[in-house]
């Protein structure tokens, strides 16, 4: 099969004037050369005596710097010495990262008692060893400046004895008169906590505790209830699954166990030689998630057109199953016959065939549920008896809480980690009752929008510094452990419920006690609790196998449901309101990491975007920043247009996370917050509108995006094959090895032939594998001190990311070969691209682009001071004090992957605000606190400098040391870069590709393997697997 | 010209210095290879300095430290005894033992740390080591064995003073006979008739325009020079010797009292930084010992004061390496075996600590250059460099050096 045209954004497809313009200049940005000849100073006509009296300065204020005495610095060590402390080395501990519905079993890298960064803890069966970008960023939070630091009463700082004995008189006085007391949280994964709540309810009377998630999936429980009489989020099986059909549903983004299910779905979407099969995976979705953009196939339907489409479905299915159809199921003629292939798929695949929805409507689900059952799904990739504890909101009680305290009849109420002043539809509303309420608590780390409302801010620590437990499925239990004392005058939420309850103990004892009483029964390897306990701590996780799947018999009521389902589709413009991979809910919407951690489709950073259809964009003569008010109801907001290709016509996309008022320095004011366009459905809240308007303002908004920064020009970048090619031929669609293979070792300067003696490090990335999630870009951040640049620089094309992912958009179907004629031919086509392309059809791939390390690298040869030059181990190295900062090392790397420091934004050098500051995110790293996650082993690159991916160099080096010091070779996979670590689809491979043994050099041998323009003889030490996609006969 | 000949002459001795390191090297390969039986004094002299010394004085001595001299201990206890109350004391006293229980009493019961691991053979090096020890004359510190970079970087200075003196002789012999060939040059013209040239005043000729312009060429060059090297010496701080919070001497417990160096910089076997030790690694000897030879109490009462009031003591840190160097201790000192003297210099002769070397990356990299590595000992090459491995059989090489691993790229410190 030829290759296809591929293209990142729709200015390189059309390549319109301004496309062009950008791209043939030097640099992004205009260089002020005749501005600062024409300028005053040099045209002055006495220039000679101030150019005299600027050296006379230069050369005195040298002469005073340089006699400045170095400064004193101290060694202060211990007093006594913890004995698992040695300076200088890591510590690992286990713990977990849960927070809401978001989980994640982690070990936090300590060094010198201060946390730096989080890996994945392998040993947990749920994520195993996987991270998302939240978990990774999570330890930026830690530092936030923005938390509480003390205890506040009505906003003034209070001791935590003043504020105890107070509440415990109030809740007393509630007690005796029989009040309410109502404690409101996000989804408790801990064990321990709900206990201790349901104890807390015993001990006051009349207490009740509501779940809200702003995210909900209450529409899955309530189904769960009325088809199986079970109240719950099921566990599902990705990898038994050989075809998958969603329906909106993000499962590898943001839909209730997303780490977890990404290293379910990887297991059927890698191929070899030994294993070419792979899972279907169509998804039925208006917006592009970043589980549609993996699918095999993407339909875009209508939000309105979903009902129908879930009908169309059922009644196939039930059709094949000769049960009785029900009534409605009209959808196009484009989506049926996708729904005809997928059900007759899934029928033939009966027992491994998954259906997911994303939708948090309890009628859909029904169907849902439904249609698994026929598949008989149940037991094999849906388990029931294995339930998830995740994504517990129930949009029902928060609704019931709201009327109750507008009533004014709740006495007491207690916020736990959640937000509902920002993250409901009507927060104002839920602010102005929690006016009603005589004793308002709120455990939130921050004044945060909901915190400002409330009379007691007992600030709770940070997950790093506390002792909790999480079961995130039936008997899948982990612990987390304090990494660190509390930076803050915080105490654990827990530990504030269990003073008021005049218990002696605290929380860590009670977590003990629970474990003896109700987890160490049910094992027997261990005979003590001591030491069940201290290896429980050691490894993190505790999980008993889990339970035998037992036969439920489908009672719910699929007519009803139907009827209350089909028959929505609507012409006009629908919105669609969904969660953001990188930020979620918005909770961390103050984490810079996050903030700049570009959308995996839109490729926006700090912005709240509208996503539009490419069609209605022309139609309306809008493009890509232009702005629009969108009003459903009431509520009206302004918000800048992308124009998205693979968008349902007719549609606007929407992501929560950002919009924040008071979140902190970072967060606040960016975006927009469009949780008010939230409505809610009976008893679900409701994400889509079909009832929405939209006008044009006129208005013009510079948004800051990273995928315009590089073009392709047509290169052949990617490669990819479908599954029936590639069975046939494992080498179909690797165009460019064995073309330029026959050049190798052709060279005018064999003195620069590299010999690698010893080791010579090589990566593979597998793009079958890589989901584009965006974890890897938050670990390496970390990892490499990479600093955060802000809105303002990243629209200057000055963003630092050392390893970024590239998204490649083409049409569906498009199996032209790029060539320079044809490319020109293409862009003969410019707008015309309309009448022949569905814009609704589009194929994505996401490509990590980072430092290739070549062997003949580009950048090396250019380089006037030899500040970047080639290892004998095959690293392209970049040495920042030798760099004068010429740039011609980026002007030359094919790739663009050096970053230059145009400012000081780690405050590297000495004068601490004399440092760029338009963008608050830019000087995140001035304040002592925020440098302590700083990683001592890498250098705080100063301005002026290049910076690139140093294959991680600090954690080789460290592998390589500590197998030197235990006298034995390295071991493969002992030495891992941040980026392959911190994947969830183990899509990275990493080592000695000398060792014919290790993994990464079996990847040398892959017929799949191939170089990015390998055309141009660099000989990267990056190869790339070609994409196999299983998309034949999908309709 | 001497500018010239200083790096030629430094290369010259630095490898001249390498062979001799390398040669010293064989002698004590060849030493511990022929005393591999399972009762050596040098393992037990090891094992001594590692474990023993601490609390214990050399066996030369005749001196309480906070156990007692073990000078002649195997003619005071049987052998048997000394194991098992080695191995462990507390199970010896508990079984009653008069000798042992004694010896609690007579120190203070301040219980001995126990040597479980320790193996028969393991504790007869040790009294063998004792027994061979107690017959020698007390001598006093050795110099240091160490060798190569900073040592030859000292010769090379004295040698360039040398040449500066002759330089300079030599300038005067030449400005003597110029004045004597002008003056017989002036008489001969004399006595031949010849027309005499007028003849200058000599401060005239100084000062002629030719000879401005050259001694002004020569400030400009000088000073050029001069602003050259202290700018490439700002930030480096050789000899740097600050006063530190506490008259601590390394010559003392180093030099005299011949305390093994990691048993107080633990860190440098394991960690990037070799770490100062906690006041409590003080205090496990200075719970007994409140007394020292040159301050008396006044010194050794500021580690009971900051372990008393919780207040860690300040140190000065001596050695400071700029945030863009990454140098890790136990690299060296582990899997290089590098002697801590190699770089600290003679530390155990030094009361107050001062900077021996100068940390300029050239000085790290001409050790890198031409010294030898654990190449041939460590597992972790046998499968890499072939090459070398093949070169080192055949003898085409000597030794292989840490820039022959890759020692002298950038991304090996600089990352």
């Amino acid at each position: 099969m030829e290759n296809k045209s591929y293209w990142k954004g729709l200015a390189e497809l059309e390549e319109t004037p301004e496309f062009i313009h950008e791209r043939d200049k030097e640099f992004a940005e205009e260089l002020p050369i005749e501005e600062i000849f024409n300028s005053n100073f040099v045209q002055k006509p006495r220039a000679r005596r101030d150019f005299l009296k600027m050296l006379g300065f230069s050369v005195t204020a040298a002469t005073v710097a340089a006699s400045c005495k170095i400064p004193v610095r101290q060694a202060i060590p211990y007093i006594i010495k913890p004995e698992e402390i040695v300076p200088g080395l890591a510590n690992y501990y286990a713990s977990t990262y849960a927070d809401g519905s978001d989980y994640c079993s982690i070990l936090v890298k300590t060094r010198d008692g201060r946390p730096i960064k989080i890996e994945g803890n392998s040993h947990s069966t749920i994520t195993k060893g996987g991270t998302s970008a939240r978990a990774q960023a999570s330890i930026l939070s830690l530092y936030d400046k923005a938390r509480t630091s003390a205890p506040e009463k009505e906003g003034k700082i209070i001791e935590w004895s003043a504020a105890d004995s107070d509440i415990k008189n109030q809740l007393a006085a509630i007690k005796t008169k029989g009040g309410n007391i109502r404690i409101l949280s996000s989804t408790v994964l801990s064990p321990s906590t709900k206990n201790l709540i349901a104890e807390f309810g015993t001990y006051y009377g009349n207490t009740r505790h509501i779940v809200f998630e702003p995210m909900s999936n209450s529409g899955i429980i309530s189904a769960n209830e009325k088809s199986f009489g079970k109240k719950l989020i099921p566990g599902y099986n990705f990898d038994r699954a050989k075809v998958i059909v969603s329906f909106a549903a993000d499962f590898l983004g943001t839909w209730i166990s997303p780490i977890e299910f990404t290293k379910q779905y990887v297991t059927n979407r890698k191929v070899s030689k030994a294993k070419a099969e792979m899972s279907r995976h169509y998804q039925f979705e208006s917006n592009v998630s970043l589980t549609g953009s993996n699918a095999d196939k993407r339909i875009a339907i209508k939000p309105s057109e979903e009902g129908d489409a879930i009908i169309a479905l059922y009644n196939m299915i039930a059709g094949f199953a000769g049960k009785t159809a029900v009534t409605g199921g009209k959808v196009s003629d484009k989506a049926a016959k996708s729904l005809n292939k997928a059900a007759a798929e899934m029928w033939a695949n009966k027992g491994a065939s998954l259906v997911v929805c994303g939708s948090n409507n309890t009628n859909s689900q029904i169907l849902i549920n439904a249609i698994n059952d026929i598949l008989g799904s149940y037991g094999n990739t849906i388990d029931l008896d294995n339930y998830s504890n995740v994504a517990q909101g129930n949009d029902k009680d928060f609704s019931d809480l709201l009327t109750e305290m507008e009533a004014g009849s709740v006495d007491a109420l207690i916020i736990y980690n959640t937000n509902p002043v920002y993250s409901f539809s009507k927060g104002k509303k839920f602010g102005e009752a929690l006016k009603k309420i005589g004793l308002t608590i709120s455990f939130n780390d921050r004044n945060d929008e909901t915190t400002s409302f409330v009379k007691y801010h007992l600030p709770d620590n940070h997950f790093l510094e506390s002792w909790n437990d999480a079961e995130v499925k039936l008997g899948k239990y982990s612990l987390s452990q304090p990494c660190i004392n509390p930076i803050f005058n915080t105490r654990q939420a827990a530990d504030s419920l269990l003073k008021w309850m005049d218990s002696a103990d605290d929380y860590s004892n009670l977590i003990k006690k629970n474990w003896e009483k109700y987890v160490f029964p049910t094992q027997t390897q261990e005979l003590s609790f001591q030491s069940f306990w201290d290896n429980c701590v050691r490894v993190g996780v505790y999980e008993k196998a889990a339970t035998a799947t037992t036969t439920f018999a489908f009672a719910g009521d699929v007519n009803a449901a139907a009827s209350g389902l089909g028959g929505k589709k609507s012409d006009g413009m629908e919105l669609l309101i969904f969660e953001s991979v990188g930020l979620g809910n918005g909770k961390y919407a103050n984490n810079p990491w996050l903030l700049e951690n570009p959308d995996p489709i839109t490729k926006v950073v700090w912005d709240t975007v509208a996503m539009i259809s490419v069609p209605y964009g022309k139609e309306n003569n809008l493009v890509e920043g232009d702005m629009i008010e969108v009003s459903a109801g009431d509520f009206k907001l302004e918000l800048p247009v992308v124009l998205q290709p693979g968008m349902a016509n007719n549609t606007i996309a929407v992501a929560v996370g950002l919009g924040r008022e008071k979140c902190g320095r970072a967060g606040n004011g960016v975006g927009k917050n469009v949780y008010p366009f939230v409505t809610m459905n009976v008893d679900t809240m409701n994400y889509s509108n079909s009832s929405v308007s939209v006008k044009p303002t006129g208005n013009k908004y510079e948004l800051a995006i990273t995928q315009t920064h590089g073009t392709i020009e047509g290169r052949n970048i990617l490669q990819e094959t479908t599954l029936s090619e590639y069975k046939k031929n494992p080498k179909s669609g690797n165009h460019s090895s064995e073309e330029f293979e026959k050049i190798d070792g052709v060279t005018l300067y064999p003195q620069t032939i590299h010999k690698y003696e010893g080791l010579r490090w090589g990566m593979n990335i597998d793009l079958n594998s890589c989901i584009g999630c965006g974890a890897c870009q938050v670990a390496c951040s970390a990892e490499n001190n990479v600093p955060v640049v802000g809105k303002d620089e990243v629209r200057r094309v000055h963003e630092m990311h050392w390893i970024r992912i590239d998204r490649y958009y083409s049409f569906a179907g498009d199996k032209e070969r790029v060539t320079k004629e044809s490319h020109s031919n293409a862009i003969g086509l410019g707008n015309q691209y309309d009448d022949v392309k569905d814009w609704e059809d589009i194929e994505v791939v996401h490509q990590p682009m980072l430092c290739q390390h070549c062997e003949n690298a580009p950048c090396e040869n250019v380089c006037p001071v030899a500040a970047t030059n080639h290892s004998s181990e095959g690293l392209n190295q970049m040495t920042y004090n030798r760099c004068i900062g010429t740039r011609y090392c980026a002007n030359n790397c094919p790739y663009k992957v050096r970053r230059f420091n145009w400012f000081d934004y780690t405050t590297a050098d000495s004068f601490p605000w004399n440092t760029y500051n338009k963008s608050e995110g830019v000087a995140m790293m001035i304040d002592d606190l925020t440098r302590m996650v700083l990683n001592p082993d890498v250098t705080v690159r100063s301005r002026g400098v290049i910076e690139k991916c140093s294959f991680c160099v600090q954690k080789l080096q460290d592998a390589k040391l500590t197998a030197k010091k235990q006298d034995r070779p390295l071991g493969d996979g002992e030495a891992k870069t941040a980026c392959q670590s911190a994947c969830p689809a183990d899509a990275i491979v990493f080592g000695d590709v000398n060792n014919k043994e290790t993994a990464v050099a079996k990847t040398r041998e892959d017929e799949r393997n191939y170089h990015v323009l390998a055309e141009l003889h660099v000989k990267p030490s990056i190869g790339y697997m070609v994409k196999v996609r299983n998309n034949e006969n999908m309709a | 010209m001497t500018f010239y000949y200083k790096p030629s002459r430094i290369a010259e001795l630095t490898r001249v210095s390498a062979k001799i390191v390398f040669l010293f090297s064989f002698v004590f390969y060849f030493n511990s290879s022929v005393s591999n039986a399972a009762v050596s004094v040098a393992d037990g002299q090891k094992l001594y300095a590692n474990n023993c010394r601490s609390c214990h004085v050399t066996p030369d001595k005749d001196q309480v430290l906070v156990g007692p001299s073990l000078k002649n201990i195997d003619k005071k206890r049987s052998e048997a005894w000394l194991i098992s109350w080695i191995r462990n004391n507390v199970a010896l006293r508990a079984s009653g033992d008069k000798d042992a229980i004694a010896i609690f009493e007579e120190y203070k019961k301040a219980s001995m740390t126990q040597f479980l691991s320790f193996t028969d053979d393991d504790i007869k090096s040790i009294i063998a080591y004792i027994n061979d020890a107690s017959n020698k004359v007390p001598v006093a510190a050795t110099a240091p064995t160490a060798g190569s970079a900073g040592a030859d970087e000292e010769n090379a200075d004295s040698y360039t003073g040398i040449l500066w003196v002759v330089v300079v002789v030599l300038m005067g012999i030449s400005f003597l006979i110029f004045r004597i060939n002008n003056n017989l040059r002036h008489y001969a013209g004399e006595k031949i008739g010849d027309e005499i040239p007028e003849e200058r005043p000599f401060f005239k000729a100084i000062f002629s325009k030719g000879n401005v312009a050259l001694m002004l060429f020569m400030c400009v060059m000088f000073l050029g020079y001069w602003m050259v090297k202290e700018g490439q010496g700002l930030g480096r701080s050789r000899d740097y010797q600050p006063i530190q919070p506490i008259k601590f001497s390394h010559k003392i417990h180093a030099g005299q009292n011949q305390i093994n160096c990691l048993y107080c910089h633990s860190g440098a076997e394991k960690s990037k930084v070799a770490s100062i030790p906690s006041v409590s690694v003080c205090m496990n000897c200075h719970k007994a010992i409140k007394e020292g030879p040159i301050t008396g109490t006044a010194e050794i009462a500021k580690i009971y004061a900051a372990f008393d009031n919780n207040q860690p003591i300040k140190w000065v840190k001596i050695h400071n390496l700029p945030d863009h160097v990454y140098f890790n201790h136990s690299q060296h000192v582990k899997a290089g075996e590098v002697a801590c003297q190699t770089c600290h210099g003679p530390i155990e002769t030094m009361d107050e600590v001062k900077q021996f070397s100068s940390l300029s990356m050239g000085w790290c990299v001409n050790c890198h250059r031409n010294t030898g590595t654990t190449f041939e000992q460590n597992k972790y090459y046998e499968p890499l460099f072939t090459r070398l491995h093949d070169e080192l059989k055949t003898g085409k090489i000597k030794h292989v050096t840490g820039g022959d691993l890759g020692g002298t790229e950038c991304q090996k410190c600089h990352y």
